[in-house]
């Protein structure tokens, strides 16, 4: 399937972007990444639906009839299509990238879960109200509980033993996570990109992980704090926003209003600083006035009934037991 | 009590500690009992020690997996401490002075941690996808070998028991609903990048060896030797000559050169 | 004037008549139980046989209020009420008939009960069907929750045998699950169990098979090496034999009697544990002048492996030591340990001398008081592993060396009538460097002790 199919459009269903990322999602943005330094035509839809996928994880691509979800499956049809951001690669540095898509997968993606699904500050602030947001009715219900459970899982299965405490299983995993974020930090360099001036497709999976924990704001984080002391990492993360995803005037004008509307809200509690606890006791009141009243006036009457055990108890105190 | 806790997981002790002369591995019965993914651990674990030129004594026990802090095989006794896994016993071992990949850049070191890593995601898991999720080989070979050393019912009970265990990790990893096909190519990627990597050199950095080639010898050997029902990942390892010769040269240097057990 | 005198009566007023029983003859002619819903007749015909025996009164109310009492710990009725009354029919004066007004126990029932064991307390939460099929089968259903995270879960199955309520016969299926933190280690035990009991003119007996899948795993990571490499799975089936014969006047703060406990168990019919284990405990008491008691107790067992391959595994060992047995050390602490956790022992005597007074100045007596009672005591005993290279003399020989020896004083009380605390100012006297011990106060509760 050597054949360019341009006149098909590629489709690439994801996660919307917040917090001046394209997507939110490690994966989304690996695939956004990659279609751009390779210079693919693609349509980002920002469809929060994860609903149709088989796996039921974003980002889909659709590609005429083709359908992948696995970054590593997409990356490969784009490959197959000849849009390859790693035709310079040698085979060496080709074997590298393989290594160190394991190494994330393994080192860095539990700390990345761990963060956003598991810390429990971080889950209740930002994670779950985010989610719960941008999905789509009735899913946004079901997709953070859910996912949350199978971050829980991948996070906890290295566990081994019964008596290994989860705050030993949580600083296990930061520790492994900083140490590759060293290991990244050195093999990067002083490059521009891992391997040389161009990007590849190990730049774009990096992306994909480090930019949400640069970028997201996370609360209390030690990786991200460790992040941000690595500071070819940073510029790197920077440098592809930078490069591949200018903000559009259109987006500069959002930011602006939204700059403006906080501004204006922030304002309007330090007026009003208690508007809504106020609202909150004015209704109980007002409540406990009326039940008062009905009481009071006969309106309502409660009455107390005395039901005797027509049927024997199914549960009662047997004090003849002997065993 | 806590830190000694820690350091069972971190496996980071003083530098200061020397290697004891009654160090023990202990592992499962090797001829009857043992499983190949065990076996594979087993094997790199020793190539390590042999290659850093450490004296141990192998321990074979029935129990050894629920001997273990952490429930996995091998583990080893160092003195006071006890210490399971591959990773965490390389780290002990560097941490008592014997650091095989000291001599390598910092970017050099960082490559040695994404291979290791890419051995652990890929054929670690296609081990055990072959002993406890193909259904020939789990029937013929690994449900009776792990059961031989128990009596009825055990024997029954308790590899159903660890099948069980297996599959829910590799859920979570989301291997457990890859085919066969599917694993072999996942396998075939990862042995491209070993082999690519390791093209014509002695081994993976230069001619010293490293963990690396303690922990790839462990497991490429494994599953080019062992007598399975399912030869299809052997067949794609062998594909690749270098790596069939590179095991080959490991496995002359430190196990028959050296009159060394497997 | 004249004086009037009453004339005495023919017969005085109170008239006392006796009868000897013995001697009236009595014919049972019905016997009739009211009340029977699900209970099988055939059951209840077997018991009351006895009753038609009778031949005379004395023989009748004996033989009626037995099988009264039979129907009683039968276990299905609530209340068995019992008339005798001559019967209806004039057949002659000596017909008589008896009515038993029986009230079966609900389908079902469910309890929530605390139990006491050693120095460890559980709840339990039980699902009875008291009568099952009819015939007095009792299939319960229980749930523990306990100390030292102790979970159970079991399900039983017994009746009586020939109509005996104390012959019975049952199996149980079950699972517990426990951690036993003074030698470093958590056990979780899942079997089935077949059991006999019935009692003989000497005593009770009972004859149990049980089959056992054991799993011992490490308490944490400083478990003692010597009882890691003992984790894993083992599994028991063993035959074993239990003798009861309790002549005291209570269980708890016996007076007067003596006690007398023994069982041998023979394990290795299949499975991987193979060992014969047998142990005794006796018990006399003796009433002294002004309400004290002196009380004497022994304690002794031995266990020795069938295959000499194999070592006895920590779970079956004999532990010596508790604030009930040998006091003055700590639950377990006496014998070989290792890093703190006790391993155990394959012989082990006991022996316990106790002088049992009221409180000084009697404080609530005939009341709340008399549950109190002061003692003082000595505990002497060892134990431990058989030396397989030297013969059953030299053994013997051993358990008189190095014998741990503890004296004090204390107060127990009395709980409910099935349990013991204890409080006690222990001075252990004798002991061991591996020994662990716990002089001074020592607090202890339970339902065994020495």
């Amino acid at each position: 399937m050597w054949t360019k199919m341009a006149d098909d459009a590629l489709v690439l269903e994801v996660w919307k972007g917040d917090w001046d990322l394209p997507s939110v999602d490690s994966d989304c943005l690996a695939a956004i990444a990659y279609c751009k330094f390779s210079g693919v035509p693609v349509k980002v839809k920002p469809t929060n639906n994860p609903w149709k996928s088989p796996t039921g994880y974003l980002p889909i691509m659709k590609h005429g009839t083709t359908l992948e979800t696995k970054v590593s499956n997409i990356f490969a049809h784009l490959r197959l299509q000849g849009w390859g951001a790693d035709s310079n690669l040698t085979e060496k540095e080709g074997a590298d990238v393989i290594a160190f898509c394991a190494l994330l997968s393994e080192k860095l993606q539990p700390a990345l879960l761990y963060s956003w699904w598991i810390d429990s500050k971080n889950y209740v602030d930002l994670t779950r109200p985010w989610y719960a947001k941008a999905s789509p009715f009735p899913l946004n219900y079901y997709v953070p509980g859910k996912w949350q459970r199978q971050a829980s899982c991948r996070v906890y299965h290295q566990k081994g033993g019964d008596d290994i405490e989860d705050w030993e299983v949580e600083a296990k995993v930061l520790k492994e996570a900083k140490e590759c974020l060293n290991s990244l930090s050195y093999k990067l360099g002083d490059q521009d990109f891992f391997f040389g001036d161009l990007p590849s497709s190990l730049d774009a999976i990096v992306f994909g992980y480090l930019a949400p924990i640069l970028k997201a704001p996370l609360s209390g984080s030690q990786l991200q704090s460790h992040l941000r002391a690595c500071d070819n990492l940073c510029r790197l993360c920077n440098r592809i926003l930078h490069r591949f995803f200018p903000p559009t005037p259109e987006e500069m004008e959002e930011k602006r209003k939204l700059k403006e509307k906080e501004a204006k809200a922030q304002t309007d509690s330090l007026e009003f600083p208690h508007t809504r606890r106020n609202k909150i006791l004015a209704g109980i009141f007002a409540f406990t006035a009326m039940v008062v009243y009905a009481f009071m006036s006969g309106l309502v009457q409660i009455e107390f009934v005395d039901e005797n055990n027509q049927s024997p108890a199914p549960v009662s105190s047997d004090n003849n037991e002997e065993d | 009590m806590a830190s000694l806790v820690a350091e069972a997981i971190q496996a980071e002790i003083g530098a200061t500690e020397r290697w004891p002369d009654n160090a023990r591995l202990f592992q499962p019965y090797q001829v009857e009992q043992i499983t190949f993914p065990d076996y594979a651990a087993c094997l790199s674990i020793k190539t390590l020690l042999h290659m850093c030129g450490l004296k141990f004594k192998v321990e074979l026990r029935a129990n050894a997996e629920e001997m273990s802090p952490s429930g996995k095989v091998p583990f080893l006794q160092l003195g006071a401490f006890l210490i399971s896994e591959v990773e965490p016993i390389i780290a002990a071992v560097k941490t008592r002075g014997f650091h095989l990949s000291a001599d390598l850049t910092d970017i050099q070191k960082s490559e040695l941690k994404a291979y290791i890593a890419l051995i652990d995601n890929v054929l670690v898991n296609a081990e055990l996808y072959l002993a406890w999720l193909h259904p020939e080989t789990l029937e013929q070979v690994t449900k009776p070998r792990y059961g031989s050393v128990y009596c009825w019912p055990l024997n029954l009970i308790l590899p159903w028991r660890k099948q069980r265990e297996v599959k829910l990790k590799l859920v979570s990893l989301e291997w457990a609903d890859r085919t066969m096909e599917e694993v072999c190519e996942e396998v075939h990627t990862c042995c491209q990048a070993l082999s690519e990597r390791l093209e014509k050199q002695q081994y993976f950095f230069g001619s010293k060896p490293t963990e690396l080639d303690a922990v790839v010898f462990g497991h490429l050997y494994t599953l080019i030797t062992t007598e399975l029902p399912n030869k299809a990942i052997a067949d794609v390892i062998n594909k690749f000559q270098n790596l069939v010769d590179f095991c080959t040269r490991v496995d002359q240097i430190y196990f028959k050169d050296l009159n060394n057990d497997y | 004037m004249g004086t009037v005198h009453a004339k005495e009566p023919e017969k005085p007023l109170n008239v006392r008549r006796s009868a000897n029983i013995k001697n009236l003859p009595v014919k049972v002619e019905k016997v009739v139980i009211d009340g029977l819903a699900k209970t099988k007749d055939d059951l209840v015909v077997q018991l009351i046989q006895p009753v038609f025996g009778a031949h005379n009164f004395e023989e009748l109310i004996f033989t009626s209020l037995e099988v009264k009492s039979t129907l009683d710990r039968l276990g299905i009725f609530k209340r068995v009420q019992m008339t005798i009354d001559t019967s209806d029919e004039s057949f002659g004066n000596d017909g008589y008939k008896i009515l038993y007004e029986v009230e079966e126990k609900r389908t079902f029932s469910g309890s929530v009960n605390t139990l006491i064991g050693n120095n460890e307390g559980s709840l339990l939460f039980a699902f009875k069907f008291p009568n099952l099929f009819g015939r007095a089968e009792r299939l319960s259903m229980e749930h523990t929750y306990g100390t030292n995270n102790t979970r159970g879960f079991g399900v039983e199955l017994e009746k009586p045998v020939g109509g005996d309520p104390d012959t019975r016969l049952g199996g149980s299926v079950y699972q517990t699950q426990g951690e036993y933190p003074w030698s470093g280690y958590k056990e979780t035990d899942r079997g089935v169990s077949l059991d006999l009991s019935f009692p003989t003119r000497l005593g009770a007996h009972g004859v149990k098979w049980a089959g056992e899948w054991r799993e011992l795993k490490s308490l944490s990571r400083s478990t003692s090496f010597a009882v890691r490499e003992q984790a894993g799975h083992s599994l028991k089936s063993s035959l074993k034999h239990t003798f009861v014969r309790d002549r005291r006047d209570d269980a708890i703060l016996p007076t007067t009697g003596t006690f007398i406990k023994t069982s041998q168990e023979f394990a290795g019919l299949g499975g991987t544990a193979e060992f014969v284990k047998g142990d005794i405990e006796l018990q006399a008491n003796k009433s002294l002048f002004l309400d004290t008691v002196v009380q004497m107790s022994l304690a002794g067992g031995f266990m020795k492996s069938t295959d000499p391959q194999k070592e006895i595994k920590i779970n079956d060992k004999f532990f010596l030591g508790g604030p009930l047995t040998l006091r003055g050390f700590n639950k377990h602490g006496v014998g070989p340990h290792s890093n703190g956790n006790a391993l155990g022992a394959d012989t082990f005597w006991l022996g316990a001398l106790h002088l049992y007074t009221p409180l000084p100045f009697r404080p609530g007596k005939g009341g709340f008081g008399d549950l109190f009672k002061s003692h003082f005591f000595v505990n002497v005993g060892n134990c431990i592993n058989y030396d397989y290279n030297r013969d059953v003399r030299d053994n013997a020989r051993l358990l008189g060396e190095n014998v741990r020896l503890a004296y004090g004083l204390g107060v127990v009380l009395r709980l409910g009538g099935v349990a013991r605390l204890e409080l006690n100012y222990v001075i252990p006297k004798w002991l061991q460097s591996c020994d662990s011990a716990n002089p001074g106060l020592q607090f202890g509760i339970g339902l065994t002790f020495l």
